[in-house]
């Protein structure tokens, strides 16, 4: 069932009406009722997977008790070794097993030995990189005494496969998320207007931006050779729109169906399309996985204390990592070091924290320096991304090689309507850049204005998701 | 609670109202097939795949015919994907056929992929491609809009329909049912169209094969008509390439359509067997000129029969 589908419309409103009207003020009937409409909802699917996410779960659950009440250290950590190494286990099986296999096979024959591929067919459970990295900060947390185990077993499987963010993301702190669980909600009318407005955004980047790029960009990634640069240059401009519509778009659907729920989610997007250098990227794309990184992986790793020799190592560990979770795939790790690489000269000059607030935060336009430190970044970043779009890094090399010729500058050979779309984009551009300093960009938009004309811009982002809507389209994050 | 609800029910009619709107605008110009979902009962129906959408004009089959036969035609043909002889088509057949007191005709034009399958058994109905189209799934046929077509099947997205309504000057689905193909095709563009349907055809040939069961749907489909009307059996032309992959498919087909006429006592139009030269797009689909030229020629040929 995806968020842009019918089906969840009706889902949602059938959810929202019972959890409101029948459950309200009664919390443990309103945390069964989401674990079961988020089962069903994850089961839609693929009921099959139903069963790892509740082993999962209750693995996580066990250990995270155990872990709370043990008071030796060797056993709080074999407890811990038991989550991390269930949750890593499951991950690496389903995800990675066959491209660890393809590795290695390719590397016995590089070396002159002959070996043939032994791979498993199989499905990805989707979300499975998302909720398990949920449910090790869960135990990681208490084993670092940051948080107390929950010993309500309802409440910790809803934390775990709360629907609106099971399938990708935001990746909640048990922290932040849990302790939501367990206390009462009720209705509140500011919170639901502000998770009406952020669903509708949402939706407009899913399905305005996102969907509708891709028709073009899988359009340049096919044969690059056979076409004009000018072409090329569309298609990866119009998948840094898409990537960011379709993950950003998910996100705001989710936080905002939270909202609906009475939950608040973590911001997962900061508008990252405006940041000055590739730290300040970072600080706002995905922000859900990279401080996930930061406190799971980068910072135990000992972060920048140590020595530069280290921090750069960690530097580099964290990126491709993250490059790494995307999926199996080479393209993901070099697109990973790509990014440690644009990252380190920001890192060794001590500016990476250089950019840290909103651009221009008190004038309506950007100085001409931050317009050029934005379009600068932007440019790394959409070059960056090519590697993600591409199956292969040869693929990605292909492309980039047909990407800086002389035809660049050639008018180009695509359905006229991708004028339509690049005015569609600079819209949603100009909307973004005007609700920056907010958490979404029209969360706050026109709210003192009268209210036709807050109404009128609802209506045209409505109207737009409903006549740009191509068939239901998937979510690329999906995959990961 | 109440507060919000309410306030998004009534933002809700704007939008809603708007959609509504922009779907009526739709008048065969974004979908090749959506309008015929959208016209009420018909009491005539012209059958069959493209070959007939494109080739046979309802309205000069209703000017000449109209004394003898007053119940309007109306095309309903749709591809050879969609509307293969089957369940599916002769549902929706029955859906979209009105009951009518006086005489009436219909059009059934055949050829071998109307009864012949590329699945592995092709005579389990079960597993008839179609299944999975809008002609087995679009239930309601006679509503505007359809909302049930809109919805799975619509093949754009909605803002084309505002869009094509003006642009669209290649081809027009007609309020009849009749899809026109609009603007001269120049011969290297036919000869290129030829070359491409010929290697197309030549791919199905080695995927697609005779379907008893499709035979036995086309009879249940003759019968449920003949019950209502006069039926006319028809074999649209086609240029003589493509008509030689045809014949591929199944030699037999011409002799089996001589035989079925005969068991339901009908008449059998081969319009390969005429000499004139028919003039085409693709080899497949008649220029507009050629589909005038044989609406009027069977027209004439009903006439003469009757």
């Amino acid at each position: 069932m995806l968020f842009n589908s019918y089906e969840f419309l009706l889902f949602f409103l059938v959810v929202f009406l019972f959890y409101w009207f029948v459950f309200q003020k009664k919390l443990k009937a309103q945390n069964a009722f989401i674990l079961i409409t988020s089962y069903v909802f994850y089961g839609w699917w693929d009921w099959r997977f139903l069963g790892l996410i509740l082993f999962s779960s209750i693995v996580d659950f066990i250990c995270g008790l155990k872990i709370g009440k043990e008071q030796n250290s060797f056993k709080r950590k074999v407890f811990l070794g038991i989550s991390l190494g269930v949750n890593l286990g499951l991950l690496g099986f389903f995800k990675y097993f066959n491209f660890f296999i393809a590795s290695t096979v390719d590397l016995i024959n590089a070396i002159g030995f002959q070996a043939s591929p032994y791979t498993l067919q199989l499905i990805l459970p989707v979300g499975i990189s998302f909720y398990t990295f949920q449910t090790m900060s869960y135990t990681i947390d208490i084993y670092k005494r940051q948080m107390a185990p929950s010993k309500d077993l309802v409440a910790f499987l809803a934390f775990v496969s709360f629907f609106p963010q099971l399938m990708a993301g935001p990746i909640e702190r048990a922290s932040n998320l849990l302790p939501q669980f367990l206390k009462s909600r009720n209705f509140d009318y500011r919170l639901a207007m502000d998770g009406m407005r952020q669903i509708l955004w949402g939706f407009f980047m899913k399905v305005v931006i996102a969907d509708n790029c891709a028709v073009f960009v899988d359009q340049a990634f096919k044969n690059p050779e056979s076409q004009p640069s000018s072409n090329l240059l569309i298609g990866a401009v119009f998948f840094s729109f898409q990537i960011y519509g379709d993950f950003g778009g998910y996100s705001n659907i989710a936080i905002g169906s939270g909202k609906l729920l009475g939950f608040k989610l973590m911001q997962n997007f900061a508008f990252p399309y405006f940041s000055r250098d590739i730290a300040e990227f970072w600080r706002r794309w995905h922000i859900s996985l990279s401080t996930w990184f930061r406190d799971y992986v980068y910072i135990p790793l000992g972060g920048s204390k140590g020595s530069k020799y280290l921090s750069l190592r960690n530097i580099f560990i964290i990126f491709l990592v993250s490059g790494f979770w995307h999926g199996a795939n080479w393209t993901f790790i070099a697109w990973g070091g790509i990014h440690a690489l644009l990252f380190v000269p920001l890192y060794l000059l001590g500016k990476n924290r250089l950019n840290i607030g909103v651009v221009a935060e008190d004038s309506i336009l950007p100085s001409f320096r931050e317009f050029s430190q934005m379009l600068l970044t932007f440019t790394l970043v959409t070059i960056a991304w090519i590697l993600f779009r591409a199956s292969s890094i040869s693929e990605a090399w292909n492309f980039l090689s047909h990407l800086f010729t002389v035809s660049l500058f050639s008018k180009p050979q695509m359905d006229i309507r991708v004028y339509l779309f690049i005015a569609l984009c600079l819209i949603f551009l100009l909307l973004e850049w005007f609700g920056r300093r907010e958490e979404f960009a029209i969360q706050r938009m026109f709210l003192s204005q009268p209210s036709w004309l807050r109404y009128g811009l609802y209506y045209g982002l409505v109207m737009a998701v409903f006549l740009f809507a191509r068939k239901e389209q998937q979510f690329i994050y999906f995959q990961f | 609670m109440n507060r919000f609800i309410i306030k998004l029910l009534i933002f809700s009619i704007f939008p809603i109202g708007t959609l509504y709107a922009v779907f009526l605008l739709e008048n065969g110009t974004a979908d090749p097939f959506y309008q015929r979902f959208t016209t009420p009962k018909q009491h005539a129906l012209i059958l069959g795949n493209s070959k007939a959408a494109l080739g046979i004009l309802p309205s000069i089959l209703n000017d000449r015919l109209g004394e003898i036969y007053p119940a309007k035609l109306y095309n309903y043909s749709f591809t050879v994907y969609n509307s293969p002889y089957g369940p599916a088509y002769l549902e929706s057949i029955k859906n979209k056929l009105a009951n009518f007191e006086g005489n009436r005709c219909f059009i059934i034009t055949v050829d071998p992929w109307s009864i012949s399958s590329d699945i592995k058994d092709p005579n389990n109905p079960d597993k008839f491609a179609e299944n999975e189209r809008f002609i087995s799934n679009v239930k309601n046929v006679n509503v505007s809009p359809n909302h049930e077509y809109l919805k799975e099947w619509f093949s754009k997205s909605y803002y084309e329909i505002v869009l094509l309504r003006f642009k669209n000057k290649s081809w027009k689905l007609h309020k009849d049912g009749w899809f026109e193909t609009i603007g001269a095709i120049r011969e290297s563009t036919i000869n290129k169209n030829r070359d491409f349907m010929v290697t197309f055809y030549e791919d199905y040939l080695t995927k697609y094969s005779y379907s008893s069961k499709r035979y036995e749907y086309l009879q249940e489909t003759i019968s449920y008509l003949k019950s209502r009307g006069a039926v006319y059996l028809v074999r649209m032309p086609l240029h003589q390439d493509i008509f030689e992959i045809e014949n591929k498919l199944d030699p037999e087909f011409n002799a089996k359509m001589i035989n079925l006429a005969e068991q339901y006592n009908l008449i059998y139009f081969n319009f390969n067997e005429l000499s004139k030269s028919w003039k085409f797009t693709d080899g497949l689909h008649l220029t507009v000129e050629s589909a005038k030229d044989l609406s009027n020629l069977l027209s004439d040929n009903i006439l003469l029969n009757n």
